[in-house]
């Protein structure tokens, strides 16, 4: 048994103290409810064991329940709703029409003069691939060295990974020290419109520094990003669209973050 | 390369849900519509996101809307809600809280990130599901012209500079840093208008959660 639990005086001390503390925290567990991030390594410490701030804590986030009802109604445009829908409908389209459609076989004539028509066109566009091989041999070896990349970072035994979420897309980020590198894998981007690009952003001291381009095909991509500058500690990856060619500074929509912290 | 761990939600998994548990057998589920409604989301996908979207399709916007102040990015963020709502149905839990809950919290972090990004500060985390299952087990069943009215009075009743630091934090995506700089008050004031105006809004609407919440 401890001196203080002997000493009503020092009992009395020890309550006062906590209560201080618990007086102290009290604005950043409101805050916190509130929606700011915070990080406080003594609130939480101390939220773990103060039944007082756990009250505290759920009677903050009941208010930051309610609160939003306070916005004024406003009627969306009925597009809106529409839109939603048939994002829906054809996201489920595909899983929809898979059983019966594949034993039935009963196309109509024109539906097979459409087949036979894009069957010639694909005819064409395969010759035409073969004629761009050459011109893109240059690619391939591009392609093999940041596939050599890859193999050597996964084999790394201490290659670190971090998940990425976006509302849509989700992806990983595998890093290794040894080779100083990094490897971005997406997947489930959105289609682009026209004269825009996905740019990958290394955070760090709320600075943001582009690590290049995502090429995507149907919705994922994979990039190699070189981690030479050993002294930065960066904190974050994100993706955004940004204009083609890329921006010095993210402006666009982000689809994808992640913290490199430990999973 | 240094790295820094997301440790504020060390607490919601350990030793917190166990007080939030207790919490939640004392407070309404979730209404039963919210139920067959999801179940509608999983079987007939299409039809479900049309119920879920005409019963809070308004709410969801108006939030946004309150947030950006500019309706096409408002329109964007209703639909990216009730986007990621339906893609993540397989695994909501009706007794954890409400549909509500879930779209109204997911709706006012995204509208939060893409206003601090337009201002060019740093967004703010990905909301979290322990977030998510945080905010939505304390649903006190509303019904949202009702509430609204309380909620509205309950913050005409502050004291102007209270109201304003809560609304800075909650609508305006400021940290207590940047609203004391805003305002050009020290840090602590701020602490002392937060904590007064939530302690008072608390006692105010207390009665929408039930007295032995409060």
């Amino acid at each position: 048994m401890t001196f203080s639990q002997h000493n009503p005086e020092h009992q009395g001390d020890a309550a006062e103290q906590s209560e201080r503390r618990c007086d102290m925290l009290q604005p950043l567990i409101a805050a916190y409810a509130l929606g700011e991030p915070i990080d406080d390594a003594e609130m939480l410490a101390h939220l773990q064991s103060c039944s007082r701030c756990q009250r505290d804590m759920v009677s903050y986030a009941q208010l930051a329940r309610v609160l939003p009802y306070e916005a004024e109604p406003h009627e969306p445009p009925p597009a809106l709703r529409e839109r939603i829908i048939a994002t829906v409908e054809r996201a489920t389209m595909p899983e929809q029409r898979m059983g019966p459609a594949r034993r039935r076989w009963n196309w109509s004539l024109p539906a097979l003069g459409f087949a036979l028509v894009a069957l010639v066109a694909m005819l064409f566009w395969n010759v035409s691939l073969q004629q761009q091989n050459v011109a893109q041999s240059a690619q391939i070896d591009g392609s093999r060295a940041s596939w050599r990349t890859m193999t050597a970072l996964l084999n790394d035994p201490n290659v670190k990974w971090y998940a990425l979420n976006g509302d849509q897309a989700s992806g990983h980020f595998w890093i290794s020290e040894q080779q100083q590198a990094g490897c971005l894998v997406v997947e489930n981007l959105p289609p682009l419109a026209a004269g825009q690009t996905y740019q990958i952003w290394l955070g760090h001291d709320n600075k943001r520094e582009s690590a290049g381009t995502l090429t995507v095909r149907n919705g994922s991509a994979w990039e190699i990003i070189p981690l030479t500058k050993n002294d930065i500690p960066y904190q974050t990856v994100g993706v955004t669209i940004e204009p083609s060619g890329g921006s010095s500074a993210p402006t666009g929509p982000r689809v994808l973050f992640g913290n490199l912290s430990p999973t | 390369m240094t790295l820094y761990s997301d440790s504020r939600h060390i607490w919601m998994n350990d030793r917190f849900p166990t007080e939030a548990a207790n919490e939640r057998t004392a407070a309404p589920q979730a209404v039963p519509d919210d139920t067959r409604l999801v179940m509608l989301l999983r079987e007939r996908p299409a039809e479900g996101i049309a119920q879920l979207y005409d019963r809070y399709g308004r709410v969801v916007y108006s939030v946004a809307l309150r947030i950006v102040r500019d309706h096409g990015t408002a329109e964007e963020i209703t639909q990216d809600v009730f986007m990621r709502c339906w893609r993540s149905i397989a695994s909501y839990n009706a007794e954890r809280g409400s549909l509500a809950s879930w779209l109204l919290t997911i709706a006012h972090h995204r509208a939060i990130d893409v206003l601090r990004s337009r201002h060019g500060k740093e967004s703010r985390n990905t909301v979290s599901d322990e977030r998510l299952e945080l905010m939505a087990s304390y649903d006190p069943l509303i019904e949202d012209a009702l509430v609204r009215g309380e909620v509205q009075a309950a913050l005409g009743e502050l004291p102007s500079a209270q109201r304003e630091i809560i609304e800075l934090i909650f609508w305006g995506g400021f940290t207590r840093r940047e609203a004391a700089e805003r305002l050009d008050i020290p840090l602590g004031t701020v602490h002392t208008r937060l904590r007064l105006g939530m302690d008072k809004l608390r006692a105010t609407l207390g009665s929408l959660f039930g007295a032995n919440d409060t």
